[in-house]
């Protein structure tokens, strides 16, 4: 059975039956050789059987090149080698990827997995002073840094962290840091003596360390464990069936865990990454047909930037088996651009926070959704985000947290294998999201997700978020982390951030409001850089007399927001 | 209207970005890229195009555009300039 005949067994409903087949005839078929690795977890075990079976075959394409399995693999090995011969004592750690959508940000990654340690990607886009939070809160003690992150090295060494191993693979003159930061160990890419690929090293427990937006104005730290996101890969590739054929894209950034999919899976099947340019990235049309990409899976945000472009027309992608969306809600008129564009592709909605390793419910769209979920009445006009994956569990609750009727609006709690253990270093932060229910065993992270069940055989759908938590094209933005900020570097007393402008898949960016008289502006704006990335700035400062106050007593964001359409009018 | 005119307006749009970043205007020659600068990130870009079109009441085609040229403000006015030609 190939795998179109495969997709159309899936559609037709008859899903145990169709998982069951789907486990026999491929999976295993898939894996018929592997040797024990396979049983045990770890991130880095497909990527190190494809390396063996496809060692000439590639696994990636960036910057108009390929490389094939083989050489990644060896170029991660070399690396690897070095973390382990430096870092020799047990106990187990985290080394810090620097560096973006280059070969070596992704030998880098495998080189920390193959050495046993977890990774913790830094995007070298990112404010100094974040980067410098993040590194000293996860307690790295090695660092690989690649091309683009060189130019800010210094900056992040200068905020005073633990002594490092620091591999530059790109750079060989270390002499000058060596000098200026004799705590520091360095060495270059020429420090690695060659030899044959290794087997993972299977000690550590965490595979990855990834900070998301937090309130208080510091980012959290969330650890995953191998456990939890090879079960997360487990269910895709069940589900997906990539083989050694597919070509994949990868257009999350590192930092973004949804970029685990696009690497893991791909790389666990034999399949190839592509690796479009930071600009292809907002016009990918001519890329896909290019690469020929068999798997696009980005945020809805970019399928609106080429419809936007106009890139979405009929019949202008039939390369593409797969369409899959996640990060922000999808818009249903979207998902019908996006599957006429694309006709041989299955277009499918995912979600999932951080929290829940990577996405945790799916729903494949249909064209009769538009009739279904499309505009009218209080229709939310998205597509739902459908059924959780195998093995995970949802429960919809009230504020009580008890179990809501069908049909009744409530928050999204869930539970499963890839729930991961809370966040670092923070007992309360987790105690409040990370929460064992009176009755159930289980522990439930509560998503902050208000959605529906509108009736027991419909799929869930989303409707907003109980709090501050916005969207920006895929990044999840604590509104409350962006006042924390203005109201340390402006010195007012009180800076209330709204998403704006509003755009059909949610929010565009933020505007804040303060209601001081006298606040310095390029001062503010000066602060800003070294502590929010580019997404998280706000595009302006408006003050107001005196904040709008609702019936609770508390400020008035939706006011401030018809404020803000009121003038564009 | 003219390239120049289509410069002017994509100057006041992003007025509040170029006085945040403290770049002077008359700075912006026409191989300024509004990205690899700094000063705008790609939602920024997706605005700025849909303004331009709510402005002109026209739909833009970037098509064939490359995304490299697409956001240098030369390229992108002339771009514009000669789609309203055509319309």
């Amino acid at each position: 059975m190939d795998c179109l005949a495969i997709r159309i067994f899936v559609e037709s409903g008859s899903r145990l039956i169709a998982t069951t087949m789907l486990s026999f005839c491929c999976y295993h078929r898939a894996h018929a050789k592997t040797d024990s690795t396979m049983n045990s977890k770890h991130l880095a075990n497909g990527f190190y059987e494809s390396s063996l079976r496809y060692s000439d075959r590639p696994a990636l394409s960036i910057d108009g090149q390929e490389v094939s399995y083989g050489q990644l693999a060896h170029f991660a090995q070399g690396l690897s080698q070095q973390l382990q011969a430096e870092c020799q004592n047990d106990d187990v750690h985290l080394t810090a990827v620097f560096g973006q959508r280059s070969q070596t940000t992704y030998a880098g990654i495998l080189a920390a997995l193959f050495a046993g340690h977890g990774y913790v990607p830094l995007n070298p886009d990112f404010p100094i002073n974040r980067l410098q939070g993040m590194l000293e809160r996860s307690q790295c003690r090695s660092m690989i840094v690649d091309k683009h992150a060189l130019s800010s090295l210094a900056d992040l060494l200068d905020g005073g962290c633990q002594p490092l191993l620091v591999i530059l693979p790109d750079n060989l003159q270390l002499l000058e840091l060596r000098e200026r930061y004799p705590q520091h160990l360095f060495r270059s890419a020429t420090d690695v003596s060659s030899s044959q690929v290794r087997k993972p090293c299977q000690l550590g427990h965490t595979a990855y360390l990834l900070f998301t937006s937090g309130s208080t104005g510091i980012p959290k730290g969330v650890k995953v464990s191998h456990e939890n996101v090879c079960h997360f890969l487990q269910s895709a590739q069940a589900r997906y069936q990539l083989s050694y054929k597919d070509r994949v894209s990868q257009t999350f950034a590192l930092t973004f865990d949804l970029s685990v999919f696009d690497l893991f899976l791909a790389w666990g099947a034999g399949a190839c990454i592509c690796v479009p340019s930071a600009k292809e990235l907002m016009k990918p049309g001519k890329y896909i047909n290019r690469e020929q990409l068999t798997l696009w899976f980005s945020v809805p945000s970019t399928a609106l930037f080429m419809k936007t472009f106009g890139e979405l027309k009929p019949d202008k992608y039939t390369t593409l088996h797969w369409s899959l969306f996640c990060g922000e809600a999808l818009p249903v008129e979207l998902a019908n651009h996006w599957s006429l564009a694309a006709p041989n592709s299955v277009v499918e909605n995912l979600y999932g926070p951080t929290e829940l390793t990577i996405a945790c419910t799916v729903h494949r769209f249909r064209s009769d959704d538009r009739l279904q979920y499309g505009e009218g009445g209080n229709k939310s006009n998205l597509v739902p985000i459908g059924e959780p994956l195998p093995g995970m569990q949802a429960m919809i609750v009230d504020e009580n947290f008890e179990k809501v009727a069908v049909g009744t609006q409530g928050e999204l709690m869930m539970t499963g294998p890839q729930l991961t253990a809370g966040y670092l270093n923070d007992l309360e932060k987790t105690g409040e999201s990370f929460i064992h229910l009176p009755d159930h065993n289980e522990t439930y992270y509560r998503t902050g997700d208000s959605v529906i069940r509108r009736t027991a055989k419909a799929p869930i759908e989303y409707i907003g978020r109980l709090d501050n938590q916005i969207q920006i094209n895929g990044h999840r933005v604590e509104l409350g982390e962006i006042e924390s900020i203005i109201r340390s570097v402006g010195k007012v007393d009180e800076a209330v951030a709204v998403g704006w402008p509003q755009t059909e898949n949610g929010i565009g960016g933020v505007v804040v409001f303060v209601q001081a008289p006298k606040f310095d502006r390029k001062l503010i704006f000066a602060n800003l850089k070294s502590h929010l990335p580019n997404y998280m700035t706000p595009s302006r400062i408006e003050v107001v007399e005196r904040f709008p106050i609702n019936s609770n007593g508390k400020i008035d964001r939706n006011a401030l927001i018809e404020l803000l359409a009121e003038t564009q009018k | 209207m003219t390239a120049e005119d289509i410069k002017l307006f994509i100057i006041e749009s992003l007025q509040d970005h170029l006085q945040n970043a403290g770049v002077d205007p008359k700075s912006l020659t026409d191989d300024f890229d509004l990205l690899d600068s700094g000063l705008i990130d790609s939602m920024n870009f997706l605005h700025l195009v849909v303004s331009i079109e709510d402005r002109l009441g026209i739909d833009l085609n970037f098509e064939d555009l490359s995304p490299e040229e697409m956001t240098k403000i030369g390229s992108l006015c002339h771009h514009v300039q000669l789609q309203i030609n055509d319309e």
